[in-house]
């Protein structure tokens, strides 16, 4: 763990942040201290790692819970919700009284995932805001830590951001994404280890930039996105940002910063990826659009 | 606290699945070094680790703080030639490869199967050695660490995942020999195989298999069968996110239609849009292929006629 942590230059004090205090983690890192899995699990997410149970192992009812965490984020991701919310309940007995933060963080969020589910934004948020805060401590309102949060934890800032944009909130929603994707811009690495996340907040942002007239910051996040799926030839929500890429371009075309024809090639590229991709309706929203401002027959002539 | 060394890892894996110590290391390395490596008297090397671990179907990859610091470079470039031979850039696999013999510790057999593998993918694709010759280099590096292989006995022993793929290498090579039979016996025979056994990348797996029993069927003939397993590996790579791999399955996917005699506008279409689909995605080597499909089936001027972009991507 020493060396993990060493080799990135991450400090004792930014990597126990919200988890323990800096000595005791000291002793933990010279074997002093015992940690239990989750624990363990966090801070090794935090260094851009994902351990194996059998790495972390400490013992079978510790192993039991590792094992259902492992159930209930596959459930999520299934979309589950009715399993999902048969497994907490088991969790919670699993768990008894004495719950620690690690392990009260992961039910938070499934909680709060679930009142999503159901609607219940208000419920969802704040489930959810509480699991974030256990162990990344936030400096002022504005979503800014100096910790280095990992994997599980940014995908319930990720969850965050989320309900707040579904709830029209827009400007927390848009606070939380760009802290995300500036703190996974500024690792190194960190972009490449979580694209699903740095790719689904540029995707977020971009909106609510352009809303605010800021064409060249959403530009520029639009093609460091489309960069990182190249780089890491990496296909999720490709399309969407090519369209994206083309109304910034359109934006900067009519601030006269760009080129006015520039654009159409982006939209006729994301024409062409969403409907290679079986995304027929996007494809047709894109080809109703073009067809509106009476480009779409030009523009494929001249190809 | 909870973290143990790499032998104890291997132990707790090993003994989770209930296998012995001797059956787990047969031509990685001798049962005494394991039991060493396991009582923590011997630290394992990277290749070894891997090499073990994937055996009991975990991915190796994950293991990296195990790692000597020195044994970092050795990985980034594996890494890298895996990448290129990926993208089809014989070109760099070859360069890479004579930069990485120079480090690579030849005792470790596993480290001998990588070279050997390699240097087979790479030098039949610049020419230098025969269809034959080259399936010839490529048992040679299965039985690295499968010194007792048979093709009649496949599947019975334990495989990881860099011997199924040499073997996948294999059946393609029968492929391109036109011997069909072959070629899919040992695709299905992994295909059981994979069908009992636990594997942390399975999919990964199943859709290289099944990508490479989509082209071989449709080569010798059986077309709609073909067809049906291709588009599952096509969904797999979507699934997978992989877009190498997606882009390819695509336009094996396409070939099958245009020899089903669907009609050919919608498969240049479809064609051009995979092109597209290629370019955003950083694959130079698909972006050549299609093309170069297009101008044989359909001629250069039809390339022209559709290939106009308004800007050249960026």
């Amino acid at each position: 763990m020493r060396k993990l942590r060493t080799d990135q230059g991450i400090t004792v004090q930014e990597l126990s942040m919200g988890l323990c205090s800096p000595a005791t983690f000291s002793r933990i890192e010279s074997g002093e201290r015992e940690m239990d899995m989750r624990t363990a699990e966090i801070v090794f997410e935090r260094l851009g790692y994902s351990p194996d149970k059998f790495e972390i192992y400490t013992g079978p009812c510790e192993l039991e819970r590792w094992n259902l965490r492992e159930q209930m984020r596959e459930e999520r991701k299934e979309k589950q919700t009715v399993k999902l919310e048969q497994s907490v309940g088991r969790y919670l007995e699993l768990l008894g009284e004495h719950a620690p933060e690690t392990e009260e963080q992961f039910i938070k969020g499934m909680c709060g995932y679930l009142a999503w589910q159901k609607g219940q934004y208000r419920e969802a948020e704040e489930l959810t805001e509480a699991a974030v805060k256990l162990t990344v401590p936030l400096e002022g309102d504005e979503w800014i830590w100096f910790s280095v949060p990992g994997k599980s934890e940014i995908e319930l800032m990720e969850q965050l951001a989320e309900i707040c944009r579904e709830q029209e909130r827009d400007l927390k929603a848009f606070q939380i994404a760009w802290s995300i994707f500036r703190y996974l811009e500024r690792s190194a690495g960190r972009a490449e280890q979580m694209p699903e996340i740095y790719l689904s907040s540029a995707v977020g942002l971009i909106p609510f930039l352009l809303k605010n007239r800021e064409n060249g910051q959403a530009y520029e996040v639009c093609q460091k996105g489309l960069e990182l799926i190249r780089r890491k030839n990496y296909l999720y929500r490709l399309p969407e940002l090519m369209e994206w890429k083309g109304r910034c371009e359109e934006a900067l075309g009519r601030e006269g910063k760009r080129e006015g024809g520039l654009w159409k090639g982006s939209y006729l590229r994301a024409y062409d990826l969403y409907a290679v991709l079986g995304q027929k309706e996007d494809a047709d929203r894109i080809k109703t659009y073009l067809e509106g401002l009476g480009q779409w027959e030009s523009m494929r002539q001249e190809k | 606290m909870g973290i143990y060394a790499a032998g104890e890892v291997i132990r707790r894996t090993r003994e989770s699945m209930g296998i012995t110590q001797e059956e787990l290391c047969d031509g990685i390395c001798s049962a005494e070094t394991l039991s060493r490596i396991e009582n923590g008297r011997n630290t394992p090397s990277r290749a070894n680790f891997e090499a073990l671990m994937e055996r009991m179907g975990k991915e190796g990859k994950k293991y990296l703080p195990f790692l000597k610091s020195c044994e970092r470079e050795e990985l980034l470039l594996k890494d890298e030639i895996e990448r290129c031979v990926h993208i089809h850039d014989y070109q760099t696999v070859d360069r890479k490869l004579r930069e990485l013999e120079k480090h690579l510790n030849r005792k470790e057999a596993v480290n001998r199967q990588f070279l050997i593998q390699m240097k087979a993918l790479t030098d039949l694709r610049l020419g230098r050695i025969t269809l034959r010759e080259q399936r010839k280099r490529l048992e040679e590096a299965l039985c690295c660490t499968l010194p007792d292989f048979s093709y009649e006995t496949l599947g019975e022993g334990m495989l990881n995942e860099k011997e199924i793929r040499i073997l996948c290498n294999i059946s393609m090579n029968y492929m391109e020999e036109e011997r069909y039979e072959q070629s899919i016996e040992i695709l299905e025979k992994l295909l059981e195989y994979l069908d009992e056994i636990y594997m942390g990348n399975k999919k990964r797996i199943l859709r290289l298999i099944y990508s490479n029993l989509g082209q071989a069927l449709g080569r010798s003939g059986e077309v709609e069968k073909s067809k049906a397993i291709k588009k599952r590996a096509a969904e797999m790579a979507l699934e997978e996110r992989n877009a190498g791999s997606f882009v390819g399955r695509l336009y094996d996917l396409i070939y099958t239609e245009e020899k089903l005699n669907r009609e050919p506008t919608e498969c240049l279409e479809w064609l051009r849009q995979t092109y597209v689909l290629a370019e955003c995605t950083g694959n130079p080597y698909m972006m050549n292929h299609i093309q170069k499909h297009i101008v044989a089936l359909y001629g250069a001027e039809k390339w022209e006629d559709i290939n106009r972009h308004p800007e050249k991507y960026h």
